[in-house]
């Protein structure tokens, strides 16, 4: 028997054995039918067009209730198409590409999306599990592979996979960002260099995902930062800065292409779904020429469904409201009404473990499920935090402030024994510790509460990432920075 | 056998019965059939459509509008309705629908015909000489005096006055030439009329409801027009309509209003500063139409629009602003949702042009009949007419001018309402308007606002109704108990982290002490 788990243990690593449970969990989720995945809130359509798709007609409409599996490719002109800014095209012609290969050029099955998405899912969970478990195969090191599992193969994680969600890939190139990085840190790849090129890679496609995540440019910027520590040669970190300056560059891309195209949009909801709420806005707002009956707008949405007063994209509300607003009108009103800005702050704090898209349906028509029927399958994670997690914004700012405190001691203590291993942890944490507490300020101020949890998705990702950081650190005892001394069997006989 | 005869005949008249729809008896006296060949979007011919269903609707008459080429046979049938109305918009693509043109000739009620592609049955059935006029500028003019310079026309069909007492003409159009030809406008014989082309607003619209009105019998002569500011939201330059009311007051001119209104966020104090000033002008002899709101999304639920205008009446009533009609975009009168949802709580309605990019021509049902429904008709056109006398309308007109919004849109708004020459409807000596939902009635009758029946003082602000309270629910205690939790764990954490830094510090200490033995 324990020559059998040894034997098994010599041929499935910590690392191996995360992969291999997270493809049976989400497998099964995203394959085995009933199919589960995300229905369409209308979001879809710009997807579609862009990448060539049309939504096939369906009986009644299923918007936001049952999941679609089948899409139109089209066969003729794509008269729609928009100019393509975001990343996400990448996964997606791959899934038509497999589609075409595999199944059908008519007919699009969404599942080869989510087998895109699942193949570099399960990469990511392998360098992740890699750089927090290796190089140990002990007890410890495999239930740390299986606290993992519980956290990253959660069903709200992967259940964007099969859909055209951008939270998929979202999800899984921060994985890939912090897997790479951690790899770096712990000297756990023999070339440094692609292995940094591959973390700027993963770094460029995540800003460019979706426009939301222009503001994670920051995290990432301060990440690249402790590269520069890894590289002793002045010409490689010229190039990790010509690195940190191609993620400027393309944040600043994606925000002028993309960003600007819904900047009425999000100027208005920053608006009414941010600066107005709070119980007698009328005579707060008259700062900057804006008449105090703009405060009857709160809560409208920019594309009301249903009836409105006036339309909120016409020239008249264009000319007396929105061009009046911008970033530097609402940070203004925020600073003189600061306890409003803390309630918003604490009102994203709520949404930050609401992980799941909770609008839309999670099963297909076919199951005989109840309309916006949600799968509970492997939920254990998301379940907990939505049920248990604080929700107060300055519990995160205190989480985030101790974490800091212990990475620094960390950093301080490995700068003495002449090891970067520290100094870069040290800076992953404050990098994912800047997308926790900036990003809910970033998004207050930019979109007001405007679907809220979806925004604070990274946030999300990133606190999950820094508690199992920690977590690991603690069970290998390498937290205060002093690294055990059989982590690096070769480095004796190094010296 | 006989019988059994006999009842086979009883049951195939009872499956007849069964295929007769069923029409009320005195609806079709003024139901019409508006059959047009095509949009025209080119040429906004849609536009016209829309004016002429407002149009029919302000004569009383309930319009169906169905493109020629949707033209079944048998749609037209004798007793469904009273007329006929053949609209022509691309006189350059002719549609014809045999089935269309065989029913219409064996119509024996009254058929009008607008446009170019005149048939030679209905020229005929006019009578007189046709004759066509290609690059023209013609000047109309109406029998009161009126007349207005049109713009270049491509081709007319039209016919030379007659001198039979059978033929009844309405206007003149004279040519510019050195030897001036003149020609008739409109023109009626016995059942059938004929409008050589149809204009949105202006002189030609005047002569075109006279002779609607004369053909159909709903002459509804000398009608004072309601001077109307539209384009009125919650969220226009409040000063400046207030400063308008105060104007039109001074001046001694009536007017009316059309707004929109919020169904939510009423309780602030923005909605309050709203109502006041729609206050001043119930006080100012001025009067409230509510405007139906914009629709964006085509909507099912027809709950959701019924629910949101009682909203909206309730609390402008709560805040002693009696609305005494609604105003609405023509498409709402086309559509059965909007019409049942949106319009029947009010007998005076006003029928704006459509605002909106999206337009709905075509009509499965015929179009909802008020006591009064007023025309919308821009102002600004009515200017360019030469005027010998007051001018009066053949239909009741809401003559419309845009809410300025600046101060010098405001000062030539009402330079140009002094330049109108007419006099303008009162309501305050001539209006008798109801509005009624739920359980509630709005009544203005003769300057004063009734409420259920008991006169209202508006120039006082109204008492708001208590508000409803939420009863706590069972997850609002689990919230107040994460609440709670919440802070103690934001409590027990900043503890630990200034425990944490005193041991550093302290440890640090230990540490160094260590090394200085």
């Amino acid at each position: 028997m324990i020559s059998g788990i040894k034997r098994l243990i010599k041929f499935i690593s910590p690392a191996l054995l995360a992969t291999i449970l997270c493809a049976v969990i989400v497998g099964y989720l995203l394959f085995v039918p009933p199919v589960n995945g995300l229905a369409d809130n209308g979001d879809f359509l710009q997807v579609l067009s862009q990448n060539g798709l049309y939504r096939l007609s369906t009986h009644g409409s299923v918007y936001f209730n049952y999941v679609i599996e089948k899409f139109g490719i089209m066969q003729f002109y794509n008269e729609n198409a928009v100019p393509i800014y975001s990343s996400q095209f990448l996964f997606v012609k791959a899934a038509i590409a497999l589609n075409k290969v595999f199944a059908s050029s008519r007919v699009f099955d969404i599942r080869f999306l989510g087998v895109v998405y699942y193949v570099f899912f399960l990469g990511a969970i392998y360098l992740l599990t890699r750089g927090l478990t290796a190089s140990h195969r002990n007890v410890r090191n495999y239930v740390l592979a299986l606290i993992i599992v519980f956290v990253f193969a959660d069903t709200a994680f992967t259940i964007p996979f099969n859909s055209f969600y951008p939270e998929a890939g979202t999800y899984i190139l921060m994985l890939y960002c912090s897997g790479l990085f951690l790899l770096i840190t712990r000297k756990l790849v023999k070339h440094h260099r692609l292995t940094t090129i591959a973390f700027f890679a993963a770094s460029l496609l995540l800003i460019a995902v979706d426009y939301h995540n222009v503001p994670l440019t920051l995290g990432l910027l301060i990440m690249a930062c402790g590269l520069l520590f890894v590289f002793k040669g002045r010409l490689a970190q010229v190039y990790v800065v010509i690195g940190m300056l191609a993620l400027i560059g393309m944040g600043a891309f994606v925000h002028q292409t993309v960003a600007t195209r819904y900047q009425s949009l999000n100027r208005y909801q920053a608006f009414t779904h941010g600066v107005l709420q709070t119980t007698e806005p009328s005579l707060k707002v008259t700062a900057g020429g804006i008449d105090s009956q703009y405060a009857l707008m709160k809560d409208n949405d920019y594309y009301p469904n249903t009836y409105s007063a006036i339309l909120p994209d016409s020239k008249y509300v264009h000319r007396h409201l929105i061009n009046k607003l911008n970033a530097a009108w609402i940070t203004g009103y925020y600073f003189n009404h600061f306890s409003q800005f803390l309630r918003l702050l604490d009102d994203a704090a709520k949404n930050v473990m609401q992980i799941r898209i909770q609008s839309v349906g999670n099963y297909d028509a076919a199951a005989g499920k109840l309309p916006r029927a949600k799968t509970q399958y492997f939920s254990g994670y998301s379940l907990l935090m939505q049920s248990f997690y604080p929700r107060k914004c300055a519990f995160n700012l205190l989480v985030m402030a101790a974490l800091l405190v212990v990475y620094t001691i960390g950093m301080v203590n490995s700068f003495r024994h002449r090891n970067i291993e520290g100094v870069l942890k040290f800076f992953l944490v404050l990098g994912l510790s800047t997308v926790v507490i900036l990003l809910p300020i970033i998004d207050i101020v930019s979109y007001g509460t405007y679907n809220l949890s979806r925004n604070m998705f990274p946030v999300a990702v990133s606190l999950s990432l820094a508690w199992i950081l920690l977590i690991a650190d603690w069970m290998n005892h390498r937290l205060w920075g002093m690294p055990a001394k059989s982590d690096h069997p070769g480095e004796k006989t190094a010296k | 056998m006989k019988l059994l005869r006999q009842l086979l005949v009883v049951l195939l008249a009872l499956i007849g019965l069964a295929f007769i729809e069923f029409l009320p008896a005195a609806a079709a006296t003024n139901r019409v059939l508006l059959v047009y060949d095509s949009q025209n979007s080119a040429d906004h011919g849609y536009r016209k459509i829309d004016s002429l269903q407002r149009l029919l609707t302000s004569h009383q008459l309930s319009v169906r509008t169905i493109a020629e080429s949707q033209y079944r046979s048998g749609m037209l049938r004798n007793g469904k309705y009273s007329g006929v109305i053949t609209m022509v918009n691309w006189a350059q693509n002719p549609v014809n629908n045999r089935q269309f043109q065989h029913d219409r000739h064996q119509f024996s009620g009254i058929k009008l015909h607008i446009g170019g592609n005149l048939t030679k049955a209905e020229a005929d059935q006019i009578g007189g000489a046709a004759e066509t006029l290609r690059h023209q500028q013609l000047i109309l003019s109406d029998a009161h005096g009126h007349s207005q310079l049109l713009p270049l026309s491509d081709t007319l069909t039209v016919f030379k006055p007659g001198k039979s007492t059978k033929i009844q003409q309405f206007g003149k159009l004279t040519t510019q030439e050195v030897q001036q030809r003149q020609f008739a406008a409109g023109i009626i014989h016995h059942k059938s009329g004929y409008l050589p082309f149809y204009s949105v607003n202006g002189l030609a619209l005047q002569v075109a409801s006279q002779l609607i009105g004369k053909l159909f019998q709903q002459q509804l002569d000398k009608q004072q027009p309601l001077l109307t500011i539209t384009n009125v939201t919650p969220y226009s330059n409040l000063k400046l309509l207030n400063h308008l009311s105060r104007d039109f007051f001074d001046r001694g001119i009536p007017f009316a209003i059309s707004t929109t209104s919020v169904g939510a966020n009423t309780d602030l104090a923005a909605f309050k500063r709203f109502t006041k000033v729609l206050r001043n002008i119930e006080t100012r002899n001025g009067i409230v139409f509510l405007k139906t709101p914009a629709v964006t999304a085509y909507q099912t639920d027809q709950r959701q629009l019924n629910q949101l205008m009682i909203t909206e009446l309730t609390s402008l009533g709560q805040n002693h602003v009696f609305p005494v009609g609604i105003s609405t975009d023509g498409f709402w009168n086309q559509n059965q949702l909007y019409q049942r949802q949106g319009l029947k709580t009010a007998d005076q309605v006003v029928l704006l042009p459509n605002s909106q990019r999206q337009h709905q021509v075509t009509s499965t049902r015929n179009s909802q009949v008020f006591k009064q429904s007023y025309y919308g008709l821009t102002g600004d056109n009515l200017l360019t007419i030469r005027q010998r006398q007051k001018m009066t309308f053949a239909m009741p007109t809401a003559v419309t001018f845009g809410m300025p919004t600046t101060q010098v849109g405001l000062r030539d708004l009402e330079r140009k309402v002094d330049r109108l020459p007419f006099r303008w409807l009162n309501p305050a000596t001539q209006l008798d308007a109801q509005v009624k939902f739920g359980s509630a009635n709005y009544h203005y009758r003769k300057g004063t606002y009734f409420l259920n029946g008991s006169p209202v003082d508006v120039g006082k602000a109204g008492s708001r109704q208590p508000e409803e309270t939420t009863p706590e629910t069972v997850t609002g205690s689990l919230n107040h108990f994460f609440k709670f939790q919440s802070h103690v764990l934001l409590i027990l954490f900043s503890a630990i982290l200034v425990v944490l830094l005193v041991f550093i510090v302290i440890g640090r200490k230990i540490y160094v002490g260590m090394f200085k033995r």
